[in-house]
């Protein structure tokens, strides 16, 4: 249902200057959160309640599991008449959130979600305007990620390309490691993995190789003490300095 | 005074405008970001809108006054609900009538509805706006109720499924609002 417009409609009226659109289209994608919220389970009582249920799922579900980062920064909000700063925590935000359906509005064209109000705003402003103002974080970074969104509404059939190209990666991942072991565990040292290879990515519960004495270590002998054949010969030779000779 | 022997070129952005032809630029109207309509179109929601205006201004003004001037705590809502149903019953009319009524051009008509009803209140005062930002946050909260009035009308051309493709397709960058450049008269450098 694309939605059309007619531009050359004069202004008729002296008093209110007809609807802007950054107005029009926060309307519209505000009436889609509501939509959206209404059908989920907990919505239906108000239009508010539908568009915070229906933000608060579509960004919870965007931004869950840590996969994306949130920018938290710091958002200007309009609250009881006076411009203050508000961090990016809940409580702050159900305060911001308080003017309602008016007072988002009201913040979108008065810069507060960026742009220059009402001429300078962008699809990104209105989007992280409307996450920030009835989503539980404020100020996401949606204007890069709206996109994203699109699987949220539904788009199934993106979701499972993509849970199948992690799983394809997953898979070769997986053989790529399999790999690295087989030819870690064909190359030995000594009886012990080969050192080399036991550095590959992947490989674990290695253990550690034949250590071979870098610098020559004096061997301690029994001073004072017999030969082996009582002889005036100093104590054993060393296991080292068995080695030495041989 | 000669006119350049060659004039500079031109940017392909910028419209070049029929010699004599004069356009006039409102600084206040931003150009609408959404697909220009056909005049088909264009005049088939002027002739919806019409008569919505004729009811607000003539049978329906005292009873509209009346209702509004009852719901001063909630206003934005009651100019909201109101604009959505009159317009969904003017729709379903028309249809019934035998038109043909595209809903690609319903949010061009809500929000001339709302426009009209938000005039009606501060031509009362009903309301009192300060100065147009608070206009325009007042017919923006009105125009969402209008939205949620028609999506929860017996309008089956405009339901939650349908608003929600046009919400994706927005999503999907399909209207940018930012105002496009905007098309003038390009003036001829002239050498003295």
């Amino acid at each position: 249902m694309a939605q059309k417009t007619v531009t050359t409609k004069p202004t008729k009226n002296k008093w209110i200057k007809e609807i802007k659109w950054p107005v029009i289209i926060g309307a519209t994608l505000l009436g889609g959160m509501g939509a959206y919220g209404a059908g989920l389970s907990g919505g239906g009582q108000s239009l508010t309640s539908n568009i915070k249920l229906g933000t608060n799922t579509l960004l919870g579900n965007l931004f869950g599991g840590g996969t994306v980062a949130a920018k938290a920064s710091m958002v200007p909000v309009h609250h009881a008449g006076s411009t203050g700063v508000m961090s990016t925590g809940g409580s702050a935000l159900k305060a911001a959130s308080g003017g309602g359906i008016g007072g988002f509005f009201g913040n979108l064209l008065g810069g507060m979600f960026g742009g220059e109000g009402g001429t300078g705003i962008s699809l990104g402003n209105i989007i992280s305007g409307i996450g920030g103002y009835f989503g539980s974080k404020a100020n996401y970074e949606l204007s890069e990620r709206a996109l994203d969104l699109k699987e949220q509404f539904g788009y199934e059939d993106v979701r499972l390309k993509e849970e199948e190209l992690a799983l394809q990666t997953m898979k070769a991942e997986a053989a790529i490691a399999a790999e690295k072991r087989q030819t870690a565990i064909g190359s030995t040292f000594m009886g012990h993995t080969n050192p080399i290879a036991a550095a590959a990515e992947g490989l674990t519960g290695v253990e550690q190789g034949l250590q071979v004495a870098d610098t020559w270590v004096t061997p301690e002998v029994r001073k004072k003490a017999g030969g082996a054949l009582g002889g005036p010969q100093q104590g054993l030779i060393t296991q080292a300095k068995q080695r030495q000779v041989s | 005074m000669k006119q350049p022997a060659r004039s500079f070129p031109i940017p392909p952005s910028v419209p070049q405008e029929a010699e004599g032809e004069q356009v006039v630029i409102d600084d206040d109207r931003e150009q609408s970001p959404f697909p220009e309509a056909s005049p088909e179109e264009a005049q088939m929601a002027d002739s919806i809108t019409s008569e919505i205006y004729m009811y607000i201004y003539r049978d329906g003004w005292d009873e509209i006054i009346e209702e509004l001037k009852g719901s001063k705590d909630n206003l934005a809502e009651a100019v909201g609900d109101m604009a959505g149903n009159l317009l969904s019953n003017e729709m379903l009319m028309a249809e019934e009538e035998g038109a043909e009524i595209s809903r690609e051009m319903y949010l061009d008509m809500q929000s001339g509805v709302v426009h009209q009803l938000t005039e009606v209140i501060a031509e009362k005062d009903i309301r009192k706006f300060k100065d147009d930002n608070e206009a325009q946050a007042f017919m923006g909260e009105a125009l969402t109720y209008a939205i949620n009035a028609n999506i929860d009308s017996e309008d089956t051309k405009i339901t939650r499924d349908s608003w929600l493709e046009l919400t994706k397709e927005m999503l999907r960058g399909g209207v940018d609002p930012q105002p496009r450049q905007v098309a003038g008269n390009r003036v001829i450098e002239e050498v003295v």
